[in-house]
């Protein structure tokens, strides 16, 4: 455990989990602001611009999991700085496998927290956000070892149309689905989202050697 | 030990010159060991390879020695042998000196002029 | 003589370059200079002799022992620096200290800061510290140089070292190197990489002169020093000595060009003037040779 966080750590230096902290926290923050207010203003603009705004910035939060493992997936490419430190160093290749799948955890890490402190506020748009982050990330996983940015870029906007998708299908307007109940397709969801990080996890770490060794193309 | 960096003279050979005359001086004496090849490149600030070109050459004429994993040491000196070759290259540039000295028309007065001149230059 | 690298038939194939190295030793306990052009070759080779990227064929032994440049204790012994952009660009001094901290067995951080300190870039305590990416290449260049010199190595491999650096940098780089290969006693070992040798020729021991992809020569500077002669003369007289130079240079009033040592007597003859090349005009002539020929 220690030496997957260690190798994370020589990919990022301090900088990429210490701003995925922060954002996390500002985000949880943030997000704890606007239900204070919703809770307490007697404006009807003010809960409706809160009521429209949350469940949008709800969804926007998993991309803070994307982040650490983004920069770990850069790293593999010629064109970035540092390429030439990270292929110099002593089980490299090695390193970069466990720095992978240290990313992935972390990221499922920085999802479930805020997945737990949406929890308490709306149970169903948890399940999405549990949804989304983990498919965002299980996707960026299978297509992360793709050369061009664009086989990392399209993934992620598939799920988040998917997402939309998903919350407009399963309730017809913004107020029900925030106070739904979470039953059938809300467990569904994030169980696929599960799924989907599983394999992508997997997936890259077993390919993560010879892409690092440019066995494969 | 002075080296210049721009001298006609290679610098392994401005090296070899100053410690043979070291050496014929007695300044380092026999059983000594001169510095480490790479030590004297750093304080020099010059080559490895210069440092050990210029002890190549000073173990080629028997001044020093390479001992194993030690450096170079310097050898017993015949003094008065060194002094006779000497004497004989030195005997050997003044017939040069005169021959030329003949060809251009010099007297033996002005060559011991030219000779004092330098003396007091250098 | 003992070799650090010693490599057989090793080539790297691009599409639109082939780096091909028959044969390559380079000795243990001195430090050579690999010379040559833009695009010689010079970065090709030191990456792939390094791991950095993976040669096409070839066997290349480390260390009169080791084979394989993945080997975990091999790239211990391996202090390498690349020509720029050697870390990532949002990086400061701190998260290389982290980083090569948990990397080798050896970094010492203080000995880096104390580095950083000597070459007067931000250290990981410096107040704002600056990243990478907010840092001239001469500051970058210094700071990769600090890490790669904290190390405990026996070999450094420096792609274009000085170049980026100001004159008195490159002054101080030069004397880093030689009190590496002095604290090695024989043992330790440094390849580095240059387009502009003129700076850098006190440091250098063995050449290895690259022109498109190939060796096309090397040795030790002194011997090679006492193999070549810089032959000069008015350009009346060149068509006569055209023939026993490699380099030719020849303007309305005078000639100059490499020659063979061996042909120095017959050049005199016939009226040029001879002299012991520098490092630097030996790297002209060669190069140029190549060119010709090429």
């Amino acid at each position: 455990m220690r030496r997957y966080i260690n190798d994370f750590r020589i990919f990022t230096g301090k900088t990429a989990l210490i701003t995925a902290m922060w954002s996390e926290l500002a985000v949880i923050v943030l997000f704890a602001a606007l239900i204070a207010v919703h809770t307490l203003t007697d404006s009807e603009t003010i809960r409706g611009f809160c009521e429209g705004f949350i469940p949008m910035f709800c969804t926007l939060i998993p991309i803070i999991g994307y982040i650490p493992c983004n920069t770990t997936f850069n790293l593999n490419r010629a064109v970035n700085p540092g390429y030439k430190y990270f292929h110099s160093l002593p089980d490299s290749a090695g390193r970069f496998r466990r720095a992978l799948t240290a990313s992935s955890v972390i990221s499922l890490a920085l999802v479930l927290i805020w997945a737990g402190a949406l929890w308490l506020w709306s149970p169903t748009i948890s399940m999405f956000v549990v949804f989304m982050g983990l498919s965002l990330k299980g996707t960026q996983n299978i297509f992360g070892h793709a050369k061009s940015g664009l086989g990392m870029f399209l993934p992620m906007l598939v799920v988040i149309s998917a997402m939309g998708f998903l919350m407009g299908f399963t309730s017809t307007d913004a107020d029900s689905l925030i106070y739904m109940k979470p039953e059938g397709i809300f467990y569904a969801a994030p169980a696929a989202g599960a799924a989907i990080f599983v394999v992508g996890t997997v997936y890259s770490a077993a390919l993560a050697e010879k892409k690092w060794r440019r066995e494969v193309d | 030990m002075k080296i210049l960096q721009n001298s006609d003279v290679p610098i392994y050979k401005q090296i070899a010159s100053q410690f043979k005359e070291d050496i014929m001086s007695g300044k380092i004496s026999e059983g000594e060991y001169l510095p480490s090849i790479r030590g004297l490149a750093r304080d020099l600030k010059i080559s490895v390879i210069t440092t050990m070109k210029a002890y190549e050459q000073l173990s080629e004429e028997g001044l020093i020695s390479p001992v194993q994993g030690k450096g170079y040491m310097v050898n017993a000196q015949d003094r008065e042998m060194v002094k006779e070759q000497h004497l004989r290259l030195l005997e050997q540039h003044l017939q040069n000196a005169m021959d030329s000295a003949k060809l251009a028309g010099v007297s033996r007065e002005e060559l011991l002029k030219m000779i004092n001149v330098l003396y007091d230059t250098n | 003589m003992d070799s650090v690298i010693s490599a057989k038939g090793f080539t790297k194939k691009y599409s639109k370059f082939t780096l091909d190295v028959p044969e390559l030793d380079i000795p243990k306990g001195f430090a050579t200079a690999l010379i040559g052009a833009n695009g010689a070759g010079k970065t090709t080779l030191i990456d792939a002799l390094c791991g950095i990227i993976h040669a096409t064929s070839g066997e290349v032994t480390y260390f009169n022992k080791y084979k394989d440049i993945d080997s975990t204790e091999l790239r211990e012994k391996i202090g390498y620096c690349a020509s720029s952009g050697f870390f990532p660009q949002a990086w400061k001094a701190k998260d290389i200290a982290i980083s090569m901290e948990l990397a080798y067995d050896s970094f010492d951080r203080k000995k880096f800061e104390e580095l950083c300190g000597q070459l007067e870039v931000d250290t990981e305590h410096t107040k704002k510290a600056r990243a990478m990416y907010k840092q001239s290449d001469g500051n970058r260049m210094r700071t990769a140089l600090a890490a790669v010199f904290a190390r405990e190595t026996e070999l450094m491999v420096l792609d274009e070292p000085g170049s980026s650096l100001d004159p008195l940098m490159r002054d101080r780089l030069c004397d880093r190197m030689r009190e590496y290969l002095d604290d090695g006693e024989g043992e330790k070992s440094i390849i580095f990489s240059t387009h502009n040798i003129a700076d850098m020729e006190n440091a250098a021991d063995y050449a290895v002169f690259m022109d498109a992809g190939k060796i096309i020569e090397q040795g030790f500077v002194e011997d090679l020093k006492e193999k070549y002669v810089i032959a000069r003369g008015e350009s009346a007289g060149y068509d006569e000595v055209k023939g026993l130079l490699l380099s030719h240079n020849c303007n309305r009033t005078v000639f100059d060009g490499l020659a063979l040592s061996e042909n120095q007597e017959k050049l005199s003859e016939m009226g040029a003037a001879c002299e012991r090349p520098t490092l630097q005009q030996l790297s002209i002539g060669l190069l140029k040779y190549a060119e010709e020929i090429r």
